[in-house]
């Protein structure tokens, strides 16, 4: 796993280095700058969400923007059947777009590499969130043989899917500044303030029985994926759901509690980078957030 | 990017410590980066999301240099990975959903050790007809 972070358009970072965002040795935060900026205040509760979605700087963040994202994807998910509906297609095309679609709303909500809920996980055991595939869904034995959908059905499926992504320009809006924001995270993610708590995570997994010697020290992102693949090989190698589940509910607990401490060095450094660049760019936040929450109204109707 | 160590049900019966430690001993992060389009594995290029061929969209290959990686993309978005148990039952990768910023090209580890033939789906979270992936398989 390799991370090359683009530099162009982290001048936030800069910004916020300029107001003093500087950690100390012992890990915790030590602001002079950014406590003077203004707290971003969203217009709305939608809007708020919708900035967490483009923007997260923590686990709650994420859960809060997953709303957003869910809602968002529940109504292009309903624009996309009617339209099917309307093509007359859907008895070819419906189960693997509604399918589709599950799969798209399950995931909106986990994020366990860059702002895990380590509070969620270790209470459940579990990384990610069982599937919830509808009925009419139900996913094919990985064995057999798909049905092929006809040319009008692929066809549909296409056009009613893009139809109902266009109901959300604030997609494409944020695309730049996001892509801005993740960069300056993966910078904080591989500070130095973040790589020296990298060893006890690696010890503390160790500790546990995992085989962490070779757990990359470069990011907490890295840290944390290289262990997640390892876990999800693991899952692999397992039979059966009940297999899976066991191994889960093994190492869940052991990942929340070993990364707990390095997140608490990312969040507080993400969250006050947040503050400025949210500063930075009040103007362009102002604009998505107001897309937002319009688009997702218009929808909603 | 991970060199593949582990083939499911080949290694059952293999105590949990001696599976940890061959996972992780043959894992090469970036290795296979090191000369530009030096893929080992099979190297895949499709879409995210696509509604219609969902169940077949990446189809693991045989033993390569590469589990499951996502190395680039034309859509900034969170992605994701999804598989199949024996029995038929999907279940999200473990690494759950990881953003991927358009046009950046890196080898983004969303599922390891994939059997051989098994489907895998990959899913961003944006809800478009598909947007356009890298994947070393």
């Amino acid at each position: 796993m390799r991370a090359l972070v683009p530099s162009r358009g982290a001048s936030w970072i800069g910004t916020a280095a300029a107001l003093g965002l500087v950690l100390s040795a012992c890990g915790r935060s030590t602001v002079s700058g950014p406590s003077a900026l203004p707290a971003f205040v969203p217009s709305s509760p939608i809007a708020g969400e919708a900035v967490h979605s483009f923007f997260p700087a923590s686990a709650a963040q994420f859960t809060d923007g997953a709303q957003f994202t869910t809602a968002r994807l529940k109504a292009q998910a309903a624009a996309t059947s009617a339209c099917l509906a309307k093509a007359g297609t859907a008895s070819n095309a419906n189960p693997d777009v509604d399918a589709t679609s599950a799969a798209e709303i399950a995931m909106a909500g986990v994020d366990t590499v860059d702002f895990p809920d380590l509070d969620r996980i270790s209470s459940e055991r579990a990384f990610v969130p069982p599937i919830a595939f509808p009925p009419a869904a139900a996913p094919r034995v990985p064995a057999s043989a798909p049905a092929t959908p006809t040319d009008s059905g692929r066809a549909a499926a296409q056009r009613c899917r893009q139809s109902s992504a266009a109901l959300f320009p604030v997609q494409n809006a944020a695309g730049p500044l996001t892509d801005q924001w993740w960069a300056g995270v993966r910078r904080i993610q591989s500070s130095q303030q973040v790589r020296a708590v990298l060893p006890a995570f690696r010890d503390c997994l160790a500790e546990s029985g995992a085989p962490a010697d070779q757990i990359p020290l470069t990011s907490s992102g890295e840290a944390f994926g290289h262990f997640l693949a390892w876990e999800n090989g693991a899952d692999q190698a397992a039979a059966t759901s009940a297999a899976i589940t066991a191994n889960d509910q093994r190492w869940a607990p052991v990942f929340a509690a070993c990364a707990k401490p390095v997140m608490q060095v990312v969040e507080p450094m993400t969250l006050q980078a947040q503050q400025v660049f949210l500063h930075d760019n009040a103007r362009q936040v102002q604009q998505l957030e107001a897309m937002a929450e319009s688009e997702l109204q218009a929808a909603r109707r | 990017m991970f060199k593949i160590g582990l083939r499911g049900r080949t290694v059952t019966g293999v105590t949990a410590a001696a599976l940890a430690a061959s996972a992780l001993a043959v894992a090469t992060p970036g290795a296979a980066h090191a000369t530009a389009g030096g893929y080992c594995g099979y190297y895949f290029s499709g879409y995210s999301s696509q509604p219609t061929d969902v169940w077949t969209v990446f189809v693991k290959q045989p033993p390569g240099c590469h589990d499951v990686n996502l190395t680039w993309v034309d859509h900034s978005s969170y992605y994701g990975a999804f598989y199949w148990d024996s029995a038929g039952n999907p279940h999200m990768s473990t690494t759950g959903a990881q953003w991927h910023s358009a046009y950046s090209t890196w080898d983004q580890v969303i599922m390891t050790s994939v059997n051989t033939g098994t489907r895998v789906i990959v899913v961003a979270s944006d809800g478009g007809a598909g947007y356009g992936v890298h994947v070393d398989l």
